[in-house]
């Protein structure tokens, strides 16, 4: 008698401690969120992608030869605009061996991407034509979102462009 | 003893565990020894507290009433037999707290209809003032689902999706942009009262109004011919003929409203607020005609004003008109345009916007929405009303090019400084052979509100640090980018190049446009001019374009 009442309440604590697991207050966020960046962030994962020109860039190749990756997404606005001019006249030129990358997760096809990017007078730049949106779901981006990643493949930030001047931290320390 | 006091601690052992091994799995009572199928669901004007929701097949009332919760739930046991029946569920009375005022408001009728077979354990139907206006269409005016979702979906410029539970807009909340997207849908229907001038209370009589409008198919305030009432607590109200552009601009308006939006959408997150032609202030009514296809470039657009009192023409006067994009990553901008005339003896204004921007991205998901507020008046007699084209992305020819200043040509743009840029839109190609002219309009940017036209003599960013007055802008074209012709202006932000020899009727050729401000080359990098960067590209197919001009 004394084992079925043992069983009995074990089976009690069982079904008890399995229905409240999510509410524990001390539970922790065990999410594995690899895209945003920071300490704790999982390496970046490798894509290949097509450029505006037909040429494939792939994040392992270009960290081979690079320091680091950055990537910024637009959508061709002036918001976006305005971004992509201060990058290109302020911080691109200081870091020769950073390999810019600008994200097009808009026009939906590479022709279309490519005349977006000649029309805003970006032609000089080297576009990703991100026709099924990979990178943004990839990186949880959105538009002005800037990614940089280093040659250990760490996310070193991932975050709104701003001012510029925390992508200008953040290359200075590489 | 000793048993009795075992046997009542394992019963009661077994009595928790029973209870706790429920625990998680939803209970339902369309398992298969059950004949009802439990189907839980909202009424939402906002939360209707205190509704009496019964299920109806046809006549028939075939589940409920109940009453709703503080959060507008219910929950009704549907006799399994009726699933494979149109289903109307039907909430009358309760309490909400209407959106745009802020009080308490009584709640008239709000239903929504499920389609045969597509309820199950598990489903859960939503009755919205939208649910209800497609609801009404097909029970009280005879419409098919489809006649009804289309006739709804035309004039709204949405369906919406009755599994989605709203959540009250005027809060802020961790619900998924669905359930936000609904609430601020339904709250443009108290937004709509508000702005029609129409008490709180007359929500269900506005509901049945523009159902009733709908049934013929089309939104104008008119039933075969017929004006539609709204039979209000304050009396009868006749609908306006631009009603679906009102409810367009109640969208706006508390979608714009931080006050009163707390919802995390802004007004570029709402959907694509729908494009209605027809807008109606209190003395005037503007029919705006687009171009074929509005797309990132030149829109070209006529304004016909009439005045109310008499439908006579409001001839020879100033029209003004401002576009604004109001981005969903949660900027706004405004975009290069040149206004519009004056109207003309038939009340008629030509208005030009050059689009800097889509609307949608190329999978039809929105960007932002564009908006044309059109102004008549001045001072207190100034009446604006507002439309929201749908811009598509540039096809074919290119439609815009850019060339940028340099160094010492720069504008503020927050706390950088950013290349000014001048955007040169191509109008089209005219003439053939070797004798055709390009036409192009080229702007200069002050700021993401300001876009002037680029003319000889007219200041830029007065007052600011970035102050410049061009005195000497030369403009060139080339078919070849070797041999250059002088384009010509009037002062007016236009351009015109000819004779523009070697493009060839059907075949995809260039033209190259440079431009010179006081002698400074304006580059397509903002860098120093060099042979490669001086000159904005274009690809035109001469008579295929759509833009080709026929001058």
């Amino acid at each position: 008698m004394r084992f079925i009442k043992l069983l009995c309440i074990a089976l009690t604590l069982t079904v008890l401690t399995g229905c409240l697991d999510d509410l524990k207050s001390d539970s922790k966020d065990l999410r594995t969120d690899t895209s945003t960046g920071g300490e704790n962030s999982a390496p970046a994962l490798d894509f290949m992608e097509l450029t505006t020109e037909s040429e494939t860039v792939q994040l392992s190749t270009e960290l081979m030869s690079n320091d680091a990756v950055v990537l910024y997404y637009t959508m061709w606005c002036p918001i976006c605009d305005s971004h992509m001019s201060h990058l290109r006249n302020n911080i691109i030129d200081n870091y020769r061996n950073v390999r810019f990358l600008i994200v097009d997760y808009v026009s939906g096809t590479v022709a279309q991407s490519r005349n977006s990017q000649v029309s805003n007078g970006y032609a000089s730049l080297t576009v990703l034509a991100d026709t099924d949106q990979s990178l943004i779901e990839q990186f949880n981006a959105t538009m002005g979102t800037t990614v940089v990643i280093d040659d250990q493949n760490k996310i070193l930030m991932n975050e709104d462009y701003k001012n510029g001047a925390r992508l200008a931290e953040v290359l200075e320390a590489l | 003893m000793f048993k009795r006091k075992v046997l009542s601690q394992v019963v009661a052992a077994a009595a928790v565990s029973s209870f706790l091994v429920g625990c998680g799995s939803s209970s339902s009572s369309g398992s298969a020894a059950s004949t009802t199928t439990d189907i839980e669901g909202s009424a939402f004007a906002s939360y209707v507290s205190g509704a009496k929701v019964m299920a109806m097949a046809g006549v028939n009332e075939i589940a409920g009433p109940v009453t709703t919760t503080a959060n507008g739930g219910f929950k009704l046991a549907i006799p399994n037999e009726h699933l494979k029946s149109d289903l109307v569920f039907k909430a009358t009375g309760g309490t909400y707290t209407d959106e745009a005022t802020g009080e308490q408001a009584a709640s008239g009728e709000l239903s929504v209809m499920a389609g045969a077979g597509t309820l199950k354990a598990g489903s859960s139907i939503h009755a919205t003032p939208s649910s209800t206006i497609i609801s009404k269409l097909m029970a009280e005016h005879g419409l098919s689902k489809d006649a009804a979702e289309k006739a709804f979906n035309d004039a709204f410029g949405y369906l919406p999706d009755t599994s989605v539970a709203p959540v009250d807009a005027t809060k802020a909340s961790d619900a998924e942009d669905a359930k936000k997207l609904a609430g601020v849908r339904a709250a443009a229907f108290s937004q709509l009262l508000k702005n029609l001038g129409l008490d709180k209370g007359d929500h269900s009589a506005l509901l049945a109004a523009l159902a009733e409008d709908l049934a013929d198919g089309t939104a104008d305030g008119k039933k075969d011919g017929q004006a539609v009432n709204v039979d209000g607590t304050a009396g009868a109200m006749a609908l306006k003929a631009d009603i679906a552009n009102k409810f367009a601009t109640a969208l706006y308006d508390f979608a714009n409203n931080a006050d009163m939006n707390k919802s995390g959408l802004n007004t570029g997150q709402v959907g694509l607020i729908k494009f209605n032609t027809k807008a109606v202030s209190e003395n005037y009514t503007f029919e705006l005609t687009p171009p074929k296809m509005t797309q990132v470039g030149q829109a070209v657009y006529t304004l016909k004003v009439t005045n109310n009192a008499d439908s006579s023409v409001f001839a020879n006067k100033p029209v003004s008109m401002t576009p604004m994009m109001y981005m969903a990553a949660g900027h706004k901008h405004s975009t290069p345009n040149t206004g519009c005339t004056d109207t003309n003896d038939q009340g008629v204004a030509t208005c030009t916007a050059y689009y800097l921007m889509a609307s949608a991205m190329g999978n039809g998901d929105v960007m932002g929405n564009w908006e044309l507020k059109f102004s008549v008046g001045m001072g207190d007699d100034k009446e604006s009303v507002h439309f929201f084209p749908k811009v598509m992305m540039a096809m074919g020819d290119t439609a815009r090019g850019t060339l940028k200043g340099d160094s010492n040509d720069q504008i503020a743009m927050g706390d950088m400084a950013m290349s000014r840029n001048y955007n040169i839109f191509n109008n089209g190609l005219a003439g053939m052979g070797d004798m055709r002219s390009a036409e192009f309009f080229i702007s200069a940017q002050e700021s993401m509100m300001s876009f002037p036209a680029l003319v000889d003599g007219v200041e830029l960013n007065t007052g600011t640090a970035y102050a410049m007055t061009p005195n000497n802008i030369i403009v060139e074209v080339s078919t070849d980018n070797t041999a250059w012709v002088k384009a010509t202006t009037n002062d007016d932000g236009l351009w015109m190049a000819k004779p523009l020899a070697g493009l060839v009727d059907g075949e995809e050729g260039k033209l190259y446009v440079k431009l010179s401000v006081d002698g400074n080359e304006k580059t397509t990098d903002g860098k120093t001019a060099e042979v490669d960067n001086v000159a904005a590209e274009f690809t035109v197919t001469p008579g295929a374009g759509s833009m080709n001009m026929s001058m």
